[in-house]
């Protein structure tokens, strides 16, 4: 039984994201203040309204956790998705799995990428697709699932480094920032489309919201607890009661110059300083053979990015 | 760099080796510097080995002993999804407070913590090299190096932590699968194989060897073999790995020299373990490794070098934790100067837990016999009041007395409560009490230690009619 079959359980008719009606006084919240003030009030009131989990995802989560699904079933589902298709072909391709022979069949993109990679790619692709979206900030959210890919590459090897669970790490750190593209669509239907943002004020809000907010998709979405408080707390880890250790370590792959795609040698070596590092108890062996992944993470990205 | 000034006596690594170590020489008013690399006290015993494993098996016991003890009365069944985070909820509990005693075990005797990686700069010289304190640097005029081991990795097993897992990381997932492989056939495989299937998993356990627990008494493997089979698992004996590799959808295959392929959603590799000794730079102390990996020590886990002792793990079998803190204590002691006894030399009791647990010392009947002859008494748990009452029908116990049938040269014990009734036989053995002792003792009733008295009356029936021996007529050894 795998960490995600939760979350299939709880899927029931799929939407992609919810559009919220224009508020009438929405014209008016365009500084940080206003803003904040004006998803403080939703999210106290529970009234921001957050996408369900992508279809394909669950189907996808089924089939590989039923036990008796074959990979001709799976590739079929998948197939239906071109999208999915097309990034799965590529991923299988990328230095990640470093194929002897080009992959040219979905099948056997699963046969070399496994039933877990493909549940990970699955929600990471469609995530991309249906969460990972807001008019006018395309840039910022392109650049944010990025990022957050990057993150859960990162996370599953400092997992691994630490012999912690793989596949939770993977998960909490594609989801850790899950909450920006949220927030980001929410305020772009709060003002319709053609009205003027304050980009620099929606930004700052932003980001002090979508630990909240991804914590909360977390929780609708059924994952497990401990991914939902690292979600949470990814910007303070030590305030996690659960998945403290979790916590701490999706916040330290959050920072982790892989995740940046570039490769400085200077930011390697300011990670060394980094204040979780003695909580993970990493030496710098460790965390400089988890950095060398970097060029690997950064051009697995190119493939499903 | 930061020098310090000379340490009385540096323990490197805070396991049940090093702990006992720098309590003994604290305890003997000398200044103990500890050097742990983890950030927490207690080494691998604590949060990866003894403490965690033992705990998922007393949830695993709990959940076996409703089935078997609950009569009619109670319908238990896991939910497929059982996570294993749940079964082991009183894990965080139990490690932080048996951490936490260390802890305080440490500061009450005045015994400082550093945490960070150390190796030797020269025989008395270290250099410790820490997460965000940089290197310091240590002189020692006594070491001791208890820094464990970790589970070996075969080239031909990819161990990914993810699929394949190793005894460090097998207790991460967080489902319990529905099957799981389990290569080895030491203390970890058969403690591991039979907590997961006693959990409902299935579970094959390969092994290179006829019987799992080479070292152990065959009528108990025997035992144990019959009872891992009725909670489902399966035994392949004899088989070789040739090859371990995760299908690439949703089982890892383990492919035997027999050509056999065995088909399971886990692997656990549990194939030996080596000891933590590179990055130390023994060689700067004079040291030399041999070639299974380990420090050669003489009777008193003193190394080659004069001043430097070696305990635990790092000096090979038994690999236990007893075993290990003992030899911390008579490291410490002989480097002192202290006076060593020799009272518990050769008999320290060996216990394995799986379901059944397993528990011995001294000889077997094997060996017994082929020293001189044995006359062995058993006693079958089935055969007690309590082993009905608290439904352990499968338990065994065996002593092995020597060939005139008067002394106790060992015990063998399977089924629950095996590691504690061993100490009954150690005391005897160690005191040198007739076997008759047994026999003239009043025991509680109804309790599993009177499979002493069953099993001493199985041995006095077998010897030559003799009169029995007064223990008021026993000279009391040591």
């Amino acid at each position: 039984m795998q960490l995600v079959t939760a979350v299939h359980r709880s899927v029931g008719s799929i939407a992609p994201v919810i559009e919220l009606p224009a508020n009438d006084d929405s014209h008016s919240a365009n500084t940080v203040a206003e803003l904040r003030q004006w998803l403080t009030e939703r999210l106290a009131a529970r009234a921001l309204e957050l996408p369900l989990l992508p279809d394909v995802v669950a189907q996808v989560i089924a089939l590989s956790t039923s036990g008796e699904s074959d990979a001709r079933e799976l590739a079929e589902v998948i197939r239906r998705d071109g999208p999915m298709s097309a990034h799965i072909l590529r991923l299988a391709n990328s230095p990640l799995f470093r194929p002897r022979t080009p992959i040219v069949s979905l099948q056997q993109a699963l046969s070399r990428l496994g039933m877990t990679q493909i549940r990970q790619i699955a929600f990471a692709v469609s995530c991309k697709q249906r969460v990972f979206r807001a008019r006018g900030f395309e840039p910022e959210v392109r650049a944010s699932f990025r990022h957050s890919f990057a993150t859960g590459l990162a996370a599953q090897e400092l997992a691994r480094a630490r012999r912690w669970n793989v596949e939770e790490a993977f998960l909490a750190g594609l989801l850790h920032d899950v909450g920006r593209p949220v927030l980001l669509q929410a305020i772009v239907d709060m003002h319709g489309a053609n009205r003027s943002l304050n980009r620099s004020a929606v930004l700052a809000v932003v980001a002090e919201l979508h630990a909240q907010v991804g914590g909360m998709l977390a929780q609708k979405w059924s994952l497990p607890a401990r991914v939902g408080e690292a979600i949470a707390f990814h910007h303070a880890p030590h305030a996690a009661k659960v998945s403290t250790q979790l916590s701490i370590l999706i916040s330290f792959a959050d920072d982790l110059p892989a995740c940046d795609e570039e490769h400085r040698p200077e930011a390697a070596a300011a990670l060394l300083k980094h204040p979780l590092l003695p909580h993970l108890n990493l030496y710098p062996d460790e965390v400089a053979a988890i950095v060398a992944r970097g060029k690997d993470f950064a051009e697995t990205l190119q493939a499903v990015a | 760099m930061t020098a310090n000034r000379v340490w009385e006596v540096v323990v490197i690594g805070s396991g049940p080796g090093g702990q006992k170590a720098a309590i003994q020489a604290a305890k003997a008013g000398r200044r103990v510097l500890m050097i742990e690399q983890e950030t927490q006290v207690g080494g691998a015993c604590v949060h990866r080995g003894t403490i965690p494993s033992k705990t998922l098996r007393e949830t695993a016991m709990t959940f076996s002993a409703f089935r078997r003890k609950g009569g009619q009365v109670l319908e238990v069944n896991l939910p497929e999804d059982v996570q294993i985070a749940g079964l082991n909820s009183r894990l965080d509990g139990v490690v932080a407070a048996h951490e936490k005693f260390i802890a305080d075990q440490i500061k009450r005797n005045g015994i400082e913590v550093w945490h960070g990686r150390a190796r030797f700069k020269s025989p008395h010289t270290l250099e410790v090299v820490s997460i965000s304190r940089g290197t310091r640097r240590v002189d020692a005029k006594i070491v001791i190096i208890a820094t464990g081991s970790r589970p070996r990795n075969p080239e031909l097993v990819p161990i990914d932590h993810e699929h394949i897992f190793d005894s460090d990381s097998i207790l991460s997932m967080r489902y319990l699968p529905r099957s799981l492989a389990v290569l080895g056939g030491g203390v970890i495989a058969t403690e591991y194989a039979s907590i997961f299937a006693t959990l409902g998993v299935r579970v094959t356990m390969i092994d290179k060897r006829e019987r799992p627990l080479a070292f152990a008494d065959t009528e108990i493997v025997d035992r144990f073999l019959q009872t891992f089979a009725e909670a489902g698992g399966r035994f392949v004996a004899r088989a070789q790995v040739r090859s371990v590799a995760f299908d690439g959808v949703s089982a890892v295959v383990t492919t035997l020299g027999s050509g056999e392929e065995v088909w399971t959603e886990k692997v656990l590799c549990a194939l030996g373990r080596v000891a933590n000794l590179e990055g130390l730079c023994l060689e700067a102390a004079g040291l030399k490794i041999d070639a299974k990996g380990l420090v050669p020590v003489d009777a008193h886990y003193r190394t080659t070098t004069q001043h430097l002792y070696a305990v635990g793990d790092v000096i090979g079998p038994p690999s236990l934790a007893a075993t290990a803190m003992e030899q911390g204590r008579l490291a410490a002691r002989h480097a002192l100067g202290l006076g060593v006894s020799d009272l518990g030399a050769g008999r320290s009791p060996v216990g394995i837990y799986a379901i059944p647990e397993i528990a011995s010392l001294g000889m077997n009947e094997s060996e017994a016999r082929a020293l001189g002859g044995a006359i062995v008494g058993r006693s079958e748990f089935r055969e007690l009041a309590r082993g009905q009452i608290g439904a352990i029908e499968n338990g065994l116990l065996k002593l092995v007395a020597d060939a005139s049938g008067t002394y106790l040269l060992g015990v063998q014990v399977i089924g629950e409560g095996a590691s504690e009734l061993v100490h009954i036989g150690q005391m005897a053995m160690l005191g040198h009490l007739p076997i008759d002792t047994f026999v003239e003792c009043t025991f509680n009733f109804p309790t599993l230690a009177e499979a002493y008295r069953v099993a001493a009356l199985d041995i006095v029936g077998r010897r030559a009619a003799q009169p029995i021996i007064r223990t008021s007529q026993v000279r009391i050894a040591g």
